[in-house]
């Protein structure tokens, strides 16, 4: 009838020492006890409360017994909850317990000093931003909430029953949108429906194209469909990830993706994070289309070339490139979540070419310059042993034409590096004029901070550099060989300096020293300097290339020690672009002049490097050329690597077809002028007679790391 | 009271009949015994009491009845001579039997059945009679200790009132001895006071007929319960108020908040709750207008201000300083009267005070202007929260200073730790590094109240300091301690309440404050002296909350008792009374235009109440169980900001939704369209929600709500400028204190 037994009443009675109680003494005394506990409930509930709290703790009670007057229990002050142990009596009696272990004091008195516990302290972020949660990690997400039962939806009124319902429907205001959420699982109409099956079906209808096309602009077009997209995209990650042999309908849902983009009247960022995983699949897909290696067994595959798959990577990544200019503001990360799972199948080569294919492509198109400047420049050589083996066409022909696709890839993810230093383009002229006001102040500039044995004012500038230049260089060669600075000589062929032939490391490097020149060849004064000091002090060669190129510059060399000669221009002699030295390797950076290959600047070239090959065989060289055209173009055209394991890549743009033929190796690429006259370059370009003498070993290079 | 009530005229000859058997003799039955019934009442017991042995007894007195009914006087007085020597053989008869318990449980039963049936019109009206039936009638029946048959009742009905009446539910629930119930509170509240509840005529002419109809015993039980613990009015019924018909109809479908029934009797607004109709029928005068500022103060800001505007001239379409200062702080001809200077003295002004003063000026002319809602749409507000970590639950109460450089939290280890909220020093540890936080020991059990003095952002070029200078706490250890926050030292502990104090506010101007604790006293106090100035005493039970009318005059306790109280500062009289709530209030907030006054409590939902008419305006219903820890206003009183235990900060529109283009103005006297309003978009709303059967309905009223990531919200604050501030613990799911 109580809760509270009279066993118990009885077995308490016992432990006092009363051994007989009468029955309506027991069941009076339970009723009591359980009054007299409900009391010190009801007092301790207020404690929890204006302690704020939702849970009961023992220290409530404590309190409210001391608030009734009576001793609290001692020892229950602890939130861990307490352990009940049982124990038998009898048949059927089982008589429960609190377990309370016995503590070896001696024990517990050595035992080290518990963790302090973290201190207390507060963050402080925004919660809502003009009635709007900002998507932060600090604020639960939507999703994180559904499953917890507190979606936003149940915390807003039910618009459906609002009295001023009419006013909100009125209200032609943005902001309404957010305080009436309409129910999508509830109200999506009849029409809509059948919309939805009309258009999936017209859109992977394999006969009709306009019915396919008709299909498509409806969703391009029309307004209203918001309501739909939630099962859009359910529709293409569901299709695409069923039907990853079928190039054509992969091919569809990326369309399909890109005409939801494209229509205006529909917000799709939410559904960003949800659409971005289908199309990553079509771009980097291990094995897209029926693959190589099944028997073509219908009439469709027959006839479809195993290297299909590529302009479906091709597509995906322009739809990419898309999204990711679209939404990537609205979409905490994603461009960098993307980079990053490019980069972790570009690195794995245990995937097909196609998946690097579509990694590489992938770069370009989220991340532009940046991303293809740390993430493919400076993984590439490494990748060139992935590549060696199909390249040599040992693996089959499809092999060979799939890495042929990516090398082509690899060049246009670079052009984009060279379209990113447009800004710093030379040639042009108005940029050239605007850059020469900045030059001199530059320069002095440049030369006060980085010759510090200068006077740091009153200097005759021009004097400087005719009269004191012997001066100088004995200051610097004096000051180097002290205290053993890093000298780098600056100068250029044909002694007039230009904005962009000063070619300074971003980054001020300490204890650097800079010669500046105007001409390395043509300077008695340098020579002498190079005779005396260069061969010991020199570590770091800057020269803008001009109208002398070759022969001059190896004669320099030749007897020189310095790790690096960095050469820069074109073959019309207007300067160069900066072509940035990479912090990693040793690398010798030329960027050879833009001339017909039979031309004798070429043989010049080709003997500079016969010279650097002959010369440097005991390093490990790299050796990257990325030439410009003008402005525009830049093609690496060369990728292998010597007898040494030391890879070359060489870009050259040229009028015509060239083939660049070096010791042991053959390149081949396509250019040419299209009827405007425009200068234009074709990708797919063919490596031929590339021997190469060794297969490619993994576990060498990047893959180490 | 009883002259309300018809008296039965039926009960005299029945109870006469029952004689000695009856139940209980009560003073009625006994005072009309003699009254002359119709002859249908005879009839009556001999259909009721059928089984009983027509005895020798049973006759006689019938045939006294009719001879003294006839006027046979003489031949009444020789039988009634004769038959008392016969009565001697009958002694065993006529001796008190052995009875039983009082048929509450058959009687109560027939009752809820009744209710159930009856009339569409009378159905809510005495449905409501259900709850002060079934509390008594369980009081009476562990009162005659038959303890057996009061849990069978209890068990039987005391579902249907789960859901309103869950607090008193649990808290009468174990009251199963007489004795228990001079130590339960609510019992003996129930017990010393009668359930007031109002009701229409015709219903209660529809009740009586049904008492009437009953069993003579059953109906004694009823009666009995009216008369000596209930104060029944009868109203009117009228087309306007909340006795209109709809009114009334509406109000049956759910179980809406009821301001006007309970323990203590309440009568709408009024802080007398006396059973005794002719008394407190006028409610006191309120004076809720701007306090006048003090003229030297006044000339200063004026002085100051102007210099301001030549400074940095208004922008075009801007109100300069001064006008917005001539808006804020001068009495416009519309306002109400505020409390006169004199009632309350305060301290001289120092450069300080008018400091402050400009400050609030100009973030009152710079702040966000917030409209309430405009053609559907609320306002966006914007919310800062902070979020604690590391506190394993042991924050027991937040506060902010009002210039949002400090904010203090109060723990269950006595001491209260404050930090600068931009990480800045506030000053140097014992090793004398800089740090951004104080702990301040000197409470010896949990701290439940806290308050910083009023304080307002110190400008650049500003010389007066305008920093929070005080500290106020309250704890379960019975004191309340001013901290100074300079010296981080407790500088005076103000002694005087008995147990816990549970709540402490200063005064929007300073040098007051009020406390509240579990003596069921509030207190008010002059910081610079050690004992209370006033003593606000009435409540039932602990005063849980206390809150400051923005013009001073006024304070508000909150308490157990579910009541909340109003009074008058300067003579401590209590002004205004409101009930309503159904569980503890948890949080208490006056609006900045000193005309509403806002409530939450422990199920979630907050009431809002016009102060001068003193009744409800409107329920605001949203938040999950769990208890709103906290409540704030905006600056222009149209919006109301809550925080709870079930982490989330919502945003009320206070102004109720405009219908028919008129919008009704809370706070300008009782408007019955306006009641009339907020009960139907009320009921509307908890209507359809029923319907759909789904967890807690969201009032129509709620502009927005944000989640919160696992962090309960214990404080918010609506800037000067409208911004929200929050702060809360975040509480991962299983942390280990």
């Amino acid at each position: 009838m109580t809760l509270w037994g009279s066993d118990t009443v009885r077995d308490v009675a016992e432990s006092v020492g009363i051994q007989t109680l009468n029955k309506d003494v027991t069941s009076a005394l339970c009723r009591d006890v359980e009054f007299r506990m409900s009391l010190v409930l009801e007092q301790a509930i207020k404690f929890m409360r204006h302690s704020q709290r939702t849970v009961l703790w023992s220290s409530d009670i404590a309190q409210a017994l001391r608030v009734l007057d009576v001793e609290p229990l001692y020892g229950y002050e602890s939130t861990r909850p307490l352990r009940y142990g049982e124990a038998s009596i009898g048949p059927g009696q089982p008589l429960f317990y609190v377990e309370d272990e016995e503590m070896d004091f001696e024990k517990l008195i050595n035992a080290p000093l518990p963790k302090v516990p973290r201190e207390m302290s507060f963050t402080a972020h925004w919660l809502a931003l003009e009635g709007v949660q900002p998507t932060i990690p600090q604020n639960p997400s939507s999703t994180s909430t559904s499953t917890d039962n507190r979606t936003t939806d149940s915390l807003l009124p039910k618009t459906g029953t609002a009295p001023n319902q009419t006013l909100a429907a009125m209200a032609d205001h943005p902001a309404s949108s957010s305080t009436t959420k309409p129910l999508v699982k509830h109200i999506l109409s009849k029409e809509l429906q059948l919309y939805f099956d009309k258009v999936t079906s017209s859109i992977l209808d394999p006969a009709q194209p306009e019915y396919r096309a008709a299909g498509l602009a409806s969703l391009r077009e029309d307004p209203g469909l918001h309501q739909l997209i939630p099962y859009f995209v359910q529709f293409i990650a569901e299709k695409v990830t069923h039907n990853i042999r079928d190039l054509f309908t992969l091919t569809q849902m990326m369309h399909l993706v890109e005409a939801l983009t494209r229509n205006e009247k529909l917000n799709l960022s939410p559904y960003v994070a949800s659409i971005v995983p289908p199309v990553l699949t079509c771009l980097t897909g291990r094995n897209l289309g029926p693959g190589s290696n099944s028997a073509p067994t219908s009439a469709a595959a027959s006839n479809a070339s195993p290297l299909d798959h590529f302009d479906l990577r091709d597509l995906a990544a322009s739809l990419l490139k898309h999204l990711c200019t679209k939404y990537g503001k609205f979409a905490h990360g994603l461009k960098a979540r993307l980079a990053r799972s490019c980069l972790k199948t570009f690195l794995d080569p245990r995937k097909t070419l196609g998946a690097h294919y579509g990694a590489i492509l992938g770069f370009g198109a989220v991340g532009g310059a940046e991303v293809v400047r740390n993430l493919v420049l400076l993984n590439v050589k490494e990748y060139e042993e992935v590549l060696r083996g199909p390249l040599s066409g040992a693996e089959g022909d499809i092999k060979k034409a799939e890495a042929d696709k990516v090398v082509s890839a690899i060049m246009r993810v670079l052009q984009i590096l060279v379209e990113d230093d447009i800004p710093m383009m030379n040639g042009h002229a108005a940029a050239d004029e605007a850059a020469k006001d900045l030059v001199g102040t530059r320069f002095e500039r440049r030369m006060r901070d980085d010759v510090m044995d200068l006077p740091k004012e009153g200097i005759d500038f021009d004097a400087f550099l005719n009269d004191q230049r012997e001066e100088v260089f004995r200051a610097i060669a004096a000051s180097a060989a002290q205290s053993g600075s890093v000298v780098n000589v600056q100068g250029c062929m044909d002694g007039v300096f230009r904005a962009n032939d000063i070619l300074w490391p971003k980054e001020k490097h300490e204890g650097h020293r800079w010669v500046h020149v105007k001409s390395v060849s043509g300077d008695p004064l340098l020579g002498d300097f190079f005779d005396e000091f260069g061969r010991r002090i020199i570590h770091n060669i800057y020269v803008a290339n001009r109208t002398k190129f070759g022969t001059e510059l190896s004669a320099i060399v030749e007897g020189l020690e310095a790790t690096r000669i960095y050469v820069t221009g074109d073959h019309q002699g207007n300067g160069s672009n900066v072509l940035r030295p990479l912090p990693s390797s040793p690398l010798l950076y030329i960027n050879p002049p833009n001339i017909p290959m039979d031309s004798p600047r070429v043989r010049r070239l080709r003997d500079l490097l016969e010279w650097l090959h002959g010369m440097r065989q005991d390093e490990k060289l790299s050796v990257y050329c990325v030439a410009t055209r003008g402005v525009t173009i830049a093609v690496v055209y060369g990728l292998w690597e010597d007898q040494k394991g030391r890879s070359v890549i060489f870009s050259h743009p040229s009028p015509s077809r060239v083939q660049l033929i070096m010791p042991e190796h053959k390149v081949m690429i396509h250019q040419w002028q299209d009827d405007d006259g425009i200068w234009r370059w074709r990708s797919d370009l063919e490596l031929n007679d590339l021997s190469i003498p060794e297969a490619p070993v993994p576990g060498r290079g990047l893959w180490e790391l | 009271m009883s002259a309300n009530i018809p008296p039965p005229s039926p009960a005299g000859p029945r109870s006469a009949s029952v004689g000695p058997n009856g139940a209980l003799p009560t003073p009625t039955s006994t005072a009309v015994v003699n009254g002359v019934g119709p002859a249908a009442g005879t009839a009556a017991p001999a259909a009721t009491n059928s089984n009983a042995p027509l005895s020798q007894q049973n006759l006689n007195q019938i045939v006294i009845d009719y001879l003294s009914k006839k006027g046979y006087t003489r031949s009444e007085a020789v039988l009634r001579a004769e038959s008392s020597n016969q009565a001697i053989p009958n002694d065993v008869d006529s001796r008190p039997k052995e009875t039983g318990p009082p048929k509450y449980l058959d009687a109560y039963t027939r009752f809820e059945q009744w209710t159930k049936d009856a009339l569409e019109i009378y159905k809510p009206e005495v449905q409501r009679l259900l709850w002060p039936f079934f509390v008594y009638s369980f009081l009476d029946l562990v009162d005659q200790l038959y303890t057996r048959e009061a849990r069978t009742f209890w068990n039987k009905f005391q579902e249907q009132f789960r859901q309103v009446h869950e607090h008193d539910l649990r808290r009468l629930e174990h009251t199963m001895l007489p004795e228990h119930q001079e130590e339960n509170g609510l019992a003996k509240t129930y017990r010393e006071n009668r359930y007031r509840l109002p009701i229409t005529n015709a219903s209660f002419q529809y009740l009586m007929q049904f008492l009437e109809a009953l069993p003579v015993p059953w109906y004694k039980l009823f009666i009995q319960i009216i008369e000596r613990q209930m104060d029944i009015r009868q109203v009117a019924r009228a087309g306007d108020d909340n006795f209109s018909f709809e009114a009334i109809l509406r109000r049956g479908k759910e179980d809406q908040v009821v301001e006007d029934e309970g323990i203590p009797g309440h009568r709408p607004g009024n802080a007398i709750s006396s059973t005794d109709p002719s008394v407190g029928n006028t409610l006191a005068a309120l004076r809720l207008g701007k306090l006048p500022m003090e003229k030297e103060l006044e000339e200063d800001v004026r002085e100051d201000l102007t210099d301001l505007d030549l400074e940095t001239p208004a922008l075009p379409g801007e109100s300069s300083l001064l006008e917005t200062h001539e808006k804020v702080n001068i009495k416009q001809e519309d306002d109400e009267d505020g409390p006169n200077r004199t009632d309350i003295p305060y301290p001289v002004s120092t450069a300080r005070d008018v400091a402050m003063e400009v400050q609030k000026i100009r973030e009152n002319r710079d702040r966000l202007k917030l409209e309430g809602r405009t053609g559907g749409v609320g306002p966006g507000l914007s919310c800062v929260i902070y979020t604690f970590h590391n506190t394993k639950d042991h924050i027991t109460c937040m506060e902010f200073s009002s210039d949002n450089s400090l904010v203090a939290a109060g723990t269950d280890m006595s001491y209260i730790r404050v930090w600068s909220m931009e990480g800045t020093q506030i000053g140097v540890d014992d090793a004398g590094q800089p740090v951004n936080s104080k702990r301040l020991i000197g409470h010896s059990g949990p701290v439940h109240g806290l308050s910083f003095a009023p304080s307002s952002v110190q400008p650049p070029g500003q010389e007066a300091e305008t920093k929070p200078q005080w500290l106020l706490s309250s704890s379960a250890d019975g004191t309340i301690r001013l901290w100074n926050l300079t010296l981080w030292q407790c500088l005076v502990i103000y002694k005087g309440h008995v147990g816990p104090v549970w709540d402490v506010k200063f005064s929007p101007l300073g040098t007051y404050f009020v406390s509240g604790g579990m003596d069921k006293t509030a207190r008010l106090w002059i910081t610079s002296k050690a004992s209370a100035r006033r003593f606000f005493v009435g409540h039932d039970d602990d005063v849980d909350l206390v809150a400051w009318h923005p013009n001073t005059a006024y304070v508000f306790t909150a308490s157990c008792d579910k009541t909340v109280r109003m009074w008058s500062v300067s003579n401590g009289a209590p002004v205004r009374m409101f009930t309503g709530h159904n569980s503890p209030i948890t949080a208490l907030a006056c609006s900045r235009n000193g005309k509403l006054l806002a409530s939450g409590d422990d199920t979630g939902n907050i009431l809002l109440w016009d102060l001068a008419p003193g009744k409800l305006l409107k329920q605001l219903r949203g938040h999950g169980k769990g208890g709103i820890w906290s409540l704030s206003w905006g600056v222009e009183s149209t919006v109301l900001v809550s925080g709870g235990a079930d982490q989330t900060v919502r945003v009320w529109d206070v102004n109720l939704p405009a219908k028919e283009g008129s919008t009704v103005k809370p706070g300008d006297g009782g408007k019955p369209e306006g009641a009339a309003a907020a009960t139907a978009s009320v009921a509307a709303q908890a209507g359809a929600a029923k319907k759909k059967g789904k967890g807690p309905s969201v009032s129509a009223d709620q502009i927005s709500a944000f989640l919160t990531k696992k962090t309960p919200v214990q404080y918010v604050g609506v800037t000067n400028m409208n911004l929200i501030i929050a702060g809360g613990s975040f509480l991962p799911e299983n942390f280990v204190s």
